[in-house]
């Protein structure tokens, strides 16, 4: 039995040997501690039976208590490490009480549980006479070492009740359940037989093998299920990398400690390294674009401490000094091996997909220009007069001055104020002729923290001169005050100036006295709400139909008004909508989400 | 006496600079924001030059002068306008404007056509003064002449004699400082006479 003990022992030792790093062999080596404790227990128990004297026994009665500590400490560990189960305190106390007990036996005379051994006699088991105490007083530490016992009896008991209320119910019964009985019974009966109730020989090993037989079967069968997964994974591999060279994408993975790089030639090809096995996350780094690397080394950072999926964008420099748009999406988690991390994930170039993109962007650029240009023409009468009349102003201010100074006692204090009123007539005309520039200005968009209220007044100061033209009588009412959105200012302004052209439109039905313009805001929640309502003829058309391209009511119009406004509306993560009100006249209705000032930091994409 | 000008203009910065121009050039200047303001305090007789921006809101120049002519007496106006459309200066020139400048507006412009208006005013002023001192006969002599009747007919038509017509007629044109029909045909209605025949 101590040899098939010492085999087994072996085997899983082995198995412990070679991938000592995995957290799951450490069953293996606490079954392996196991079987060579009771393999050792029952050579030792061979010997006390053939055991000459007193003193014999007791010496060999002073080692026996070794591989029974080592024993009693294995089946705490396989039950923790390989079922998972029972209160690691109540087996850590009970490992603990036993050291106790194998310390002052030892140092006690050696006769450990015993105080004294009296006599030795024999005992008639399966024929053979073997030698066992017939004599002794029990010793003060067997209270310890029993109440150990005890502890590693509740602790298996734990054990199994966590197991059955999982579910695991077949190895509650077999495994824990098995331990928990044996090492009952065995308590049970060496309790007795020291207390001098029973008369037995020690045959601890009787109890113990069936149940190292029990385990190892068990982790026999795990190892074989290991050689079916590992052919399973092989498979579901093959099948993933078949997938991800369908859609042209390559999939790579990263051990975050070893610095280990794994990669499909799909993905090699996409990084463009040269494949070797030694790749580094620094020869990974050295292909991305300068630009972006602080960006992916930041999110390969956090995947290296904690668990999480992130999505990234960046270019790639290629050996021949192209640049390519990559698109990766990875995922971090544990490893296999203690303390490890992975990070893997999957890669697809998308430059095509980029350019395309780029292209749209440039078109939707030049149509929003176009669309500017368009509303300023539209405006020109207007703007001629807001820039003529500041112009006016200052000469006719600077002619009057040159009178005034002709005279032999000019009015200096006159003067003055004939001075301020020219730097102001100035500056008016500056301001008017720099948001043309703005507005003609073929760019890209510009984002910045934006003031809704500013914005708002500022682009009615600006029509005030065309609605002043048309009769209109706007009003503003600012319920935003300090609130901002993201965004681009010539946009947006674009889209309001665009919402009042229409309303002068729709408002030309009324008498003039009577035209009525109102712009709001508000802030709801998250959101920023501009309004911008007319008392004119209201909407006949639906509200999809009018912000669809070349829509138009009008005879001179391009009809891409509104179909450009909200598509700069969406730009901005924002909506547009538009109602007829019930007292008459139509609203539109802009809703942003308002800026949050940490937004600023984030870079776009 | 001082030179009116009656300053009608919607920017108050302009209006404020063109007030100082023409102060220093010694106008005494009443500024009205609207020509609905200004007409509302019209004055019964037209004295001082109206100067009036075209584009306004409510009540733009033209439909302004439009009233201004109905009015008892004329009013010399000079318009300005941001952007001279050749259709509304025509039209403002016909109904009797002295000029139509654009703006900015050149102080020498300005001030020539306020000029003239000014001295329209102070003429019609004048010629008042003189019709003033006609006696009710020998206006209503003058409104038969105007007419084109003969002294024979207006003699008829007043139950007088020819003679006393004649003298009367020339005391007229004496007191009103003309020597021709055509002329006072010309004065009578710059004055608002009408002539005999006509519904006054």
């Amino acid at each position: 039995m101590s040899v098939a003990c010492l085999v087994l022992g072996g085997i899983h030792a082995h198995v412990w040997l070679r991938r000592r790093e995995a957290i799951v062999t450490r069953a293996n080596l606490a079954f392996a501690v196991l079987a060579l404790s009771v393999a050792l227990m029952g050579v030792l128990e061979l010997q006390m039976f053939r055991a000459a004297s007193v003193e014999e026994f007791k010496r060999l009665l002073f080692w026996y208590h070794f591989p029974v500590w080592s024993g009693f400490a294995a089946v705490v560990a396989f039950t923790h490490f390989y079922l998972d189960a029972g209160r690691l305190w109540l087996g850590l106390t009970g490992i603990g009480l036993r050291t106790v007990a194998l310390i002052v036996g030892a140092l006690t005379g050696g006769a450990m549980n015993y105080q004294r051994i009296e006599a030795l006699g024999t005992f008639d088991l399966l024929g053979d006479p073997v030698v066992m105490v017939v004599e002794a007083s029990p010793s003060p530490v067997l209270l310890l070492s029993q109440s150990a016992l005890l502890l590693l009896a509740l602790f298996l008991a734990d054990a199994t009740r966590q197991l059955w209320r999982r579910g695991d119910r077949v190895r509650a019964l077999t495994i824990s359940g098995g331990l928990l009985l044996y090492v009952g019974v065995n308590s049970a009966l060496a309790i007795a037989s020291y207390w001098g109730f029973l008369r037995l020989p020690l045959i601890g090993i009787v109890f113990f093998v069936p149940m190292v037989f029990v385990m190892a079967a068990y982790l026999g069968i795990d190892l074989l299920r290991g050689a079916e997964l590992k052919q399973d994974l092989q498979e579901s591999e093959r099948r993933l990398s078949l997938a991800a060279d369908a859609a042209d994408a390559g999939l790579w993975s990263l051990d975050a400690v070893s610095g280990r790089f794994w990669a499909t030639p799909r993905a090699y090809a996409i990084f463009d390294i040269p494949v070797r096995p030694d790749v580094a996350v620094d020869d990974l780094l050295a292909v991305i674009h300068p630009h972006d690397r602080r960006r992916v080394e930041r999110v390969l950072q956090s995947a290296r401490e904690e668990d999480g999926v992130s999505n990234l964008d960046y270019r790639i420099r290629d050996r021949s000094g192209g640049i390519r748009w990559v698109s990766s999406r990875g995922s971090s988690y544990a490893g296999r091996e203690v303390g490890s991390r992975i990070i893997s994930g999957v890669v697809m170039d998308i430059s095509a997909r980029k350019q395309a993109e780029d292209e749209r962007a440039l078109q939707r650029v030049e149509l929003e220009h176009l669309a500017r240009v368009n509303t300023l023409a539209e405006l020109s009468g207007t703007l001629a007069h807001e820039i003529n009349q500041p112009l006016a102003t200052i000469m006719s201010n600077t002619e009057a001055a040159q009178r005034l100074l002709a005279s032999p006692r000019p009015d200096l204090d006159e003067l003055r104020s004939i001075m301020a009123d020219i730097l102001a007539a100035d500056e008016r005309a500056d301001a008017v002729v720099k948001r043309l520039r703005a507005m003609l200005r073929r760019g890209p968009a510009m984002r910045e923290p934006l003031e809704l209220d500013a914005l708002v007044a500022g682009v009615l100061d600006f029509m005030a001169g065309e609605l002043r033209r048309r009769g209109v009588a706007p009003r503003i009412e600012l319920g935003a005050p300090g609130a901002r959105l993201w965004g681009d200012r010539v946009s947006l302004e674009q889209v309001l100036i665009n919402l009042i052209n229409n309303a002068c439109d729709a408002l030309a039905v009324r008498d003039a006295g009577m035209r009525r313009l109102v712009l709001r805001t508000r802030q709801e929640g998250a959101e920023l709400c501009v309004e911008v309502c007319d008392n004119g003829a209201g909407l006949k058309a639906g509200a999809e139909e009018i912000f669809a391209p070349f829509f138009t009511t009008k005879t001179e119009g391009l009809g891409m008004g509104l179909a450009i406004s909200r598509s700069i509306v969406q730009a901005h993560e924002g909506r547009i909508s538009v109602r007829n009100d019930p007292a008459g006249g139509t609203v539109f209705e802009l809703r942003f989400p308002a800026h949050r000032p940490a937004q600023g930091l984030v870079e776009a994409r | 006496m001082t030179d009116k000008v009656y300053l009608v203009d919607d920017e108050p910065d302009l209006r404020r600079a063109l007030e100082r121009l023409l102060q220093a050039e010694g106008f005494k200047v009443e500024s009205h924001a609207s020509a609905l303001d200004f007409l509302a305090r019209l004055p019964a007789e037209a004295d001082g030059c109206v100067v009036m921006d075209l584009a306004m809101p409510g009540l733009d120049g033209l439909e302004a002068q439009q009233r201004l002519v109905t009015a008892a007496t004329r009013w010399p106006i000079v318009f300005l306008t941001g952007h001279g459309d050749i259709r509304s200066s025509v039209q403002a020139m016909k109904a009797g404007a002295i000029d139509f400048l654009t703006k900015p507006v050149k102080a020498g412009e300005l001030l020539a056509a306020v000029r003239a208006g000014a001295a329209q005013v102070r003429e019609a002023a004048e010629l008042r003064q003189r019709f003033a001192s006609l006696t009710p006969r020998e206006r209503e002599v003058m409104r038969h002449v105007i007419a084109g009747r003969l002294n024979k007919m207006i003699a008829m038509d007043l139950g007088t004699t020819e003679q006393t017509i004649k003298v009367h007629r020339s005391r007229v044109m004496e007191k009103l400082g003309i020597r021709s029909v055509a002329a006072l045909v010309s004065v009578a209605q710059r004055l608002g006479v009408t002539p005999t025949g006509t519904a006054s």
